[in-house]
């Protein structure tokens, strides 16, 4: 009977240095997803990074293409603001086509950097 | 005749809101019409919103009171959807955001960027909304007889019982039609007009010699006109809610292609209206804005002019209630998000305030030329929301003290060269056009600040989310 709260004390000295062990070890800081604990540990941290790798290449050469087009259009506009002025106002019309041209060639460029 | 017009064109808009309020679900069919309309239908419903007034008036008018500088207006128009396919619809789409202000906190988690957004956007909307009302008081008074403010009111009163009661897929299928009846109502009076302007009828003034015009004017004016409506259309709320209605990123920016098609189609003809116009009024002895109305009666002596104007009216209307109903849509989606939780009550009570301030406006403003008004929101646009969106898709620098820095930046200068050009008698062309400067400084004042503060640590996550197609999305984590 005397010997059972000095046996409590002992255990209660030892805890706190049980738990100081426990507590250095850490686990994921974030939870795993469902496909991370069912089974791909490749669907995780890895897959997120190369997605967003993958996403900034898009990005870079979308932007690239883009800036392409604009200068295009540019040099279309300002070639006709420089022809309607010796060749007359028909000329602005075939402005209309050229920009339908620059669209269309636009959005298979932009799906073709997408699907490669 | 011309009363029956604009009275077939309202109950027409009622109608298809009626028949449209049985497809309504749920409140994200309220909104976004559920994402299940294909691209050219999509494309038909934002170039019936997009052709306003000013589209549908106001080239013509511009064209009359200018002469041939006034050719860069709707080149810079459709040269809008160029830029908005290549900068912003795919990213857009893919961002899942509802308005341009959710658009924003998904970007910087910003409430000080979502709120100074809320504003612009309302702001936009208001101002954009005064031009089709005066356009309807133009029309009123000058084909009908009627007091102008008869006209107005009945665009306010159709567009709110269209948008109250519909919302979004009402809007859809109706603008969808609307683009082809301002199409046909365009191109069938040009038919005649132009074959009768150009034949032997009315003389020589206006056959060969017209075509051999030269486009003279300041090509800083030129410069200025087609940089603000280009970038302009990035920032225009009710053209952008529409690209949440593609089913994905790709579609988006097929919509955006058929736009820069349908548009230009539209334009073309308006063009050889307004040309026609300079040869057939004579010197402008007339008011611009209704130069398109006055046409067929110049050219046409019989009662096909009567026809044809009736047409012209009827296309007008068109447009009035379109972009009027597209603007009030959004207007008030953003201001039921900000003030009401997004409650379709707030979006009721939305409406009342988004055509409500306008209609003030337009009693309190009646000098307003329509393209005029039309190319100062577009500026206002294209110096505020536009660079932040243009940025803030492509720039992974880009933050919240930018973007806020910027946009006071565009709203101060557009409203100081506004402000200076109405007080003083000779204003230089800047300040009546501020786009060629006021543009570019927002965008130098957005990277200069971003490039002191931090990007949000957000920002890797949203630019994969915008920028990789759906199908590589893979699995989303939880």
């Amino acid at each position: 009977m005397t010997a059972r709260p000095a046996s409590d004390e002992g255990e209660d000295d030892v805890a706190p240095a049980v738990r100081d062990r426990r507590v250095s070890v850490r686990g994921p800081q974030t939870p795993p997803t469902l496909d991370e604990v069912l089974g791909d540990p490749r669907r995780g941290f890895v897959a997120e990074r190369a997605r967003a790798e993958q996403a900034r290449s898009l990005r870079r050469r979308q932007l690239r293409l883009n800036i392409v087009t604009v200068g295009l259009l540019a040099v279309l506009l300002v070639g006709m603001g420089v022809g309607a002025r010796y060749e007359g106002i028909l000329l602005t019309l075939v402005v209309y086509p050229l920009m339908v041209l620059l669209a269309l060639w636009a959005l298979r460029r932009a799906r073709g950097i997408e699907t490669l | 005749m011309t009363s029956a017009a604009i009275a077939v064109i309202c109950t027409a808009t009622i109608l298809m809101g009626v028949f449209g309020l049985s497809l309504t679900r749920s409140t994200g069919d309220f909104y976004v019409a559920s994402r299940r309309i294909s691209p050219l239908t999509n494309a038909s419903a934002i170039a019936g919103e997009y052709l306003s007034a000013a589209s549908f008036l106001g080239v013509v008018g511009l064209i009359y009171l200018w002469g041939p500088q006034g050719l860069w207006l709707p080149i810079g128009y459709t040269a809008g959807f160029l830029v908005l396919l290549l900068f912003v619809a795919a990213p857009l789409r893919r961002s899942g955001a509802y308005t341009l202000p959710d658009f924003m906190i998904l970007r910087f988690r910003s409430a000080v960027v979502r709120r100074m957004t809320t504003v612009v956007v309302v702001l936009t909307g208001w101002l954009y909304v005064v031009p089709q009302l005066r356009g309807a008081v133009i029309v009123t008074e000058f084909s009908t007889g009627l007091p102008g403010w008869v006209g107005a009111g009945l665009v306010v009163v159709v567009v709110l019982a269209v948008v109250l009661s519909g919302g979004m897929r009402t809007v859809t299928v109706a603008q969808a039609v609307q683009y082809w009846v301002k199409l046909a109502a365009l191109l069938i009076p040009a038919v005649f007009i132009v074959l009768r302007a150009g034949g032997e009828d009315a003389g020589q003034a206006l056959s060969e010699p017209l075509w051999r015009v030269t486009v003279q004017g300041d090509p800083l004016i030129a410069a200025s006109l087609v940089l603000a409506l280009s970038v302009g259309a990035v920032g225009l709320p009710h053209v952008l809610v529409r690209f949440y209605t593609n089913p994905d990123g790709h579609a988006a920016r097929r919509t955006a292609a058929a736009l820069v098609g349908l548009v230009g189609i539209f334009y073309v003809i308006a063009v050889l209206l307004g040309l026609t116009a300079v040869g057939a009024l004579g010197p402008s002895n007339t008011e611009a804005d209704t130069a398109l109305i006055q046409l067929p009666a110049a050219v046409l002596s019989d009662a096909t002019g009567d026809v044809l104007v009736a047409v012209l009216v009827g296309g007008a209307f068109a447009a009035f209630l379109s972009t009027t109903s597209g603007l009030v849509v959004s207007v008030s989606g953003v201001i039921s998000q900000e003030l009401f939780g997004g409650s379709v009550r707030g979006f009721r009570i939305g409406a009342l305030a988004a055509v409500g301030v306008p209609a003030g406006l337009t009693a309190a403003a009646t000098d307003v030329s329509l393209a005029g008004a039309v190319v100062l929101v577009f500026t206002f646009a294209a110096s505020t929301v536009a660079p932040v969106m243009l940025l803030g898709i492509w720039w992974s620098r880009i933050t919240a003290a930018g973007a806020v820095s910027g946009m006071l930046t565009g709203a101060a200068s557009t409203g100081l060269a506004v402000v200076v050009s109405a007080v003083s008698v000779q204003a230089p062309v800047l300040l009546t056009y501020p786009g060629l400067w006021s543009i570019p400084l927002s965008f130098a004042v957005i990277i200069a600040v971003s490039l002191t503060t931090e990007p949000p640590a957000s920002t890797s996550a949203v630019l994969t989310k915008l920028h990789l197609p759906e199908e590589h999305r893979g699995q989303s984590r939880p």
